[in-house]
């Protein structure tokens, strides 16, 4: 799990400031978790913080991710993040093997350009069989 | 060196196909479970549109369209979708392959052939499986009889090409054996206007329709015959789209102005299908837990069974819907929607066949509300009178069980009525062609039959026809083709049954 608002663990090194600002955080959790209860939500609880991670991570903005088969030599990469950073995208990287070659980039969660190997076999493969 | 030769077919295969990257919108699985899916995403997929789901490609429909949600229905093995798969769509609505390559084939609801008989060829048309039903202004009134071949139900429950009868019964009581003779008996018909027959299974047994499709094949009936089968074993979703399949291969041929007869065996499942998707959907149940749409789900199928204009091309398309009933109980909610949306039902019933009487139609409880517009003029002539006989003998049937002394004229009415009734029983596979019919009734209403004792009834019918066929072959022929039983060719019949009666001891 990457983060975890409610139980993000506060280790020994870190400042006044922060550790008070995690117990706030606390407080605020319990008091949500509270108030869930009260209303009788108390059974979404574990979507809406499914919800809230999803937006955490977007909150600066909406994030595409870019799979390849082995990871992005710098040059790609660099051209990769200027080039989405115009409609706003902030890059995340993912390495999965079964690409074979190729980049796919997901925009969001709703969109993929898909330009692998595995993807372009996959288009002739489908048009052969119709 | 093989290798090159593959390569060069591929090279031909994929030129100017476009296969770049191209951008395209996805969803991801959050549920699937129960043939059903919910997918996340896919913002702009429409109603009824093809998805596909995960790196199988397993293909699903688009049922319900939610804020951030879309439930789908799986067409396929939903064994092989995860949570977390991606899901493409392909922007169009769910097809299905048609034309005359379909003829004499068996095909699923998605049109993939299941007879072995290799693929359907390259040329493919398609058709979305929804749609629009004809506007009044396409329309013509009923006008041609669609001949069944079956005695009982041309003469006196006739049906028209256009026409929507339902066919309503228990189980196993012969709605099967019925429409499979109607379907056999077009091979009386002339080739140019033989009606294309479509049998839609719904969740029937494999081994069953294997059976019927066998049977059809033997007896040459195959080559203008398609079927549509979603067996027991196949998802409900597919049983929910294989009659609106059906209705589009059939539809292809009515726009080119053909007739078309369809079949849908049976709707009662149907209903079943589309209740266990609607729940699952967790669209509100209704009455008997069917969903609020359940009546519209087969209104606009049958809506699309028509006579279309002669601007149009004056095709047609026939539908016999057929319903299974539990215990003869026709007031449940899917017997009478159907029932109210058709023109008319042939009511089969367990009693008439446990006496015997096959085909167990009532003739009484059954009607058809267009059909005496489509009958042969011969027809007509012969069953008006048929008719008011059996009125009168049902009338007096009762009567009869306990009264020992009845008058003379009561007694001939009844026993008129008991060979009425023993000339309309029919064997399976022995459709009759519409002159034959003519003369076999016109000789039991005119009484020729009353001194023939009841059981040899059937006998001295089929002796009748043949005696007919061999020395009279001129009034069979005159009566087929003018479609007429003028007073010539009636006295020619009349002189043609008297010779054969006096001659038959």
């Amino acid at each position: 799990m990457a983060f975890h608002p409610v139980r993000n663990p506060v280790s020994n090194g870190v400042s006044e400031a922060r550790l008070d600002a995690a117990r706030q955080a606390k407080e605020k959790a319990q008091r949500f978790k509270l108030m869930l209860r009260k209303r009788g939500d108390a059974k979404y609880a574990s979507e809406i913080l499914r919800e809230f991670v999803k937006a955490w991570k977007e909150r600066k903005g909406p994030i595409a991710t870019v799979v390849s088969a082995e990871s992005l030599a710098p040059a790609i990469r660099k051209e990769m993040e200027q080039s989405l950073a115009t409609k706003n995208y902030r890059v995340e990287e993912k390495v999965d093997k079964s690409v074979i070659g190729g980049i796919a980039v997901f925009l969001g969660n709703n969109f993929l350009i898909d330009g692998t190997i595995r993807g372009k076999l996959k288009r002739i493969s489908a048009m052969l069989n119709k | 060196m093989a290798k090159d030769f593959l390569f060069d077919i591929l090279k031909k295969e994929l030129e100017g196909a476009k296969l770049g990257p191209t951008g395209e919108e996805i969803g991801k699985v959050i549920f699937v479970g129960d043939g059903v899916v919910q997918i996340e995403g896919l913002p702009h997929a429409m109603f009824s549109e093809m998805v596909e789901i995960g790196d199988a490609a397993v293909p699903a429909m688009i049922l319900n369209l939610e804020e951030y949600v879309v439930g789908a229905v799986v067409l396929g093995e939903d064994t092989k979708i995860k949570e977390g798969d991606l899901v493409k769509r392909t922007e169009s609505v769910l097809s299905v392959p048609v034309g005359e390559s379909l003829l004499g084939r068996v095909v699923n609801p998605l049109g993939s052939p299941i007879d072995g008989k290799g693929s359907l060829g390259a040329k493919k048309e398609t058709l979305p499986i929804e749609r629009p039903a004809p506007s009044v202004m396409d329309r013509q009134g009923v006008n041609t009889p669609l001949a069944t071949g079956i005695k009982v139900i041309d003469a006196t429950i006739p049906i028209g090409r256009g026409q929507r009868e339902l066919i309503i019964g228990d189980r196993q009581i012969g709605k099967t054996a019925l429409i499979q003779d109607t379907i056999l008996n077009q091979l009386n018909e002339p080739a140019e206007r033989r009606p294309i027959c479509i049998y839609v299974a719904i969740g029937q047994k494999a081994s069953k329709v294997a059976q019927f499709v066998q049977e059809l094949e033997e007896r040459g009936a195959m080559e203008y015959t398609i079927v549509v089968s979603a067996n027991a074993s196949d998802p409900a979703s597919l049983w929910y789209i294989a009659p609106y399949a059906g209705c589009s291969m059939g539809e292809y041929f009515r726009d080119k102005g053909k007739d078309v007869l369809i079949i849908y065996d049976d709707l009662s499942k149907h209903a079943w299908a589309w209740r266990q998707i609607a729940l699952l959907l967790r669209r509100p149940p209704g009455r008997e837990a069917y969903p609020g749409d359940v009546f519209y789900l087969h209104s606009r199928l049958l809506e699309r069974a028509s006579r279309l204009s002669d601007k149009k091309g004056g095709g047609s398309l026939t539908a016999l819907p057929i319903i299974e009933t539990q215990l003869g109980d026709v007031s449940a909610y899917i017997p009478t929607n159907v029932i109210s949306i058709t023109d008319g039902q042939i009511y089969l019933e367990s009693d008439l066949f446990s006496k015997g009487q096959r085909p167990a139609v009532n003739i009484g409880l059954s009607v058809s509300r267009v059909g005496s517009a489509a009958q042969t003029k011969a027809t007509k002539k012969v069953a008006s009178q048929l008719k008011l006989d059996l009125a009168q003998f049902q009338e007096l049937a009762a009567f009869a069980q306990f009264a020992q002394d009845l008058d003379k004229a009561t007694k001939a009415k009844i026993d008129r009525g008991q060979h009425l009734m023993e000339v309309l029983k029919q064997g399976q596979f022995e459709p009759m062609p519409m002159e034959e019919q003519v003369a076999v009734l016109f000789a039991a209403i005119e009484g020729y039959l009353d001194a023939v004792p009841l059981e040899k009834v059937r006998a001295f019918e089929k002796k009748l026809v043949q005696y007919l066929k061999d020395h009279n072959a001129k009034v069979l022929k005159t009566i087929r083709e003018s479609r007429d039983l003028s007073d010539d060719t009636k006295a020619d019949l009349k002189k043609a049954v008297e010779t054969f009666t006096s001659s038959y001891k």
